[in-house]
């Protein structure tokens, strides 16, 4: 079975205490996992499913989610104006940050 | 995974999968009051290689200056699925564009921003200066 695994990451607590990511699955209501590091997550959540399906085959497809305020960050899909283009898409999100701002 | 190049510049922008910087690179940004904005972006490449693609990675950039931390910034890169048909040798390299403009520091002096790509698999420093103008000034030659 397939299993699409959307990724958050939120900042926590005060300046200094870092950040969370977190997943959920609409294919496995209920599921949800968290860490400090997004390659705990990635790790534990690839267990915790393989578990919960009782299937070692289970493919585990990751999509960050693009959901959010800044998701125009997002690079777009269309394909490249240019004759110079990359490999493959790559997309890119800037979910979480903590600033101190000038006065 | 390798961070290829990093830079600070005026502005980055990622489009049809090409990195756009300007005014590149930075070293010295000059304010003459304190606190002030840095008014710079951040321009990075990483390098996957095929079993890296298809999964999201953590970025996790910071600012610090001699007092303390100034900003914290995480966010993810996420190449397409493994190329079909790859090169010997050949890497996707990911551009990643930061604006850190909103973000202010305290103090003069050495600043050190800090990349993290899933926490130390691949990391990178630059160091930049913030200054006076009146360090501008040419030395008297007599």
């Amino acid at each position: 079975m397939t299993v699409v695994l959307k990724i958050h990451v939120e900042a926590v607590g005060a300046p200094g205490e870092g950040f969370v990511w977190w997943a959920e699955s609409d294919d496995l209501p209920g599921f949800n996992g968290a860490a400090d590091h997004l390659p705990d997550l990635m790790r534990q959540s690839t267990e915790a499913i393989k578990e919960i399906t009782g299937d070692d085959d289970v493919e585990i497809v990751p999509q960050m989610n693009f959901d959010d305020e800044d998701s125009e960050r997002r690079q777009p899909s269309s394909p490249a104006a240019s004759d110079s283009a990359p490999a493959t898409p790559v997309r890119q999100v800037i979910v979480a940050n903590r600033m101190l701002e000038p006065a | 995974m390798e961070i290829e190049a990093a830079l600070l510049c005026d502005a980055a922008t990622i489009r049809e999968g090409l990195l756009h910087f300007l005014g590149g690179p930075i070293s010295r940004i000059w304010r003459p009051t304190m606190p002030a904005p840095l008014g710079i972006a951040v321009a990075a490449i990483l390098s996957m290689s095929q079993d890296e693609m298809g999964i999201p990675h953590e970025v996790a950039f910071s600012i610090r200056n001699d007092e303390h931390v100034i900003a914290e910034v995480m966010g993810a890169v996420q190449a397409g699925a493994p190329l079909a048909n790859p090169e010997p040798g050949e890497v996707v390299l990911a551009p990643t564009a930061v604006p850190l403009h909103g973000v202010g520091t305290d103090a003069y002096g050495r600043h050190v921003l800090s990349i993290s790509v899933d926490h130390g698999v691949a990391e990178r420093e630059i160091h930049f200066w913030v200054l006076h103008p009146q360090e501008r000034q040419l030395p008297s030659l007599g």
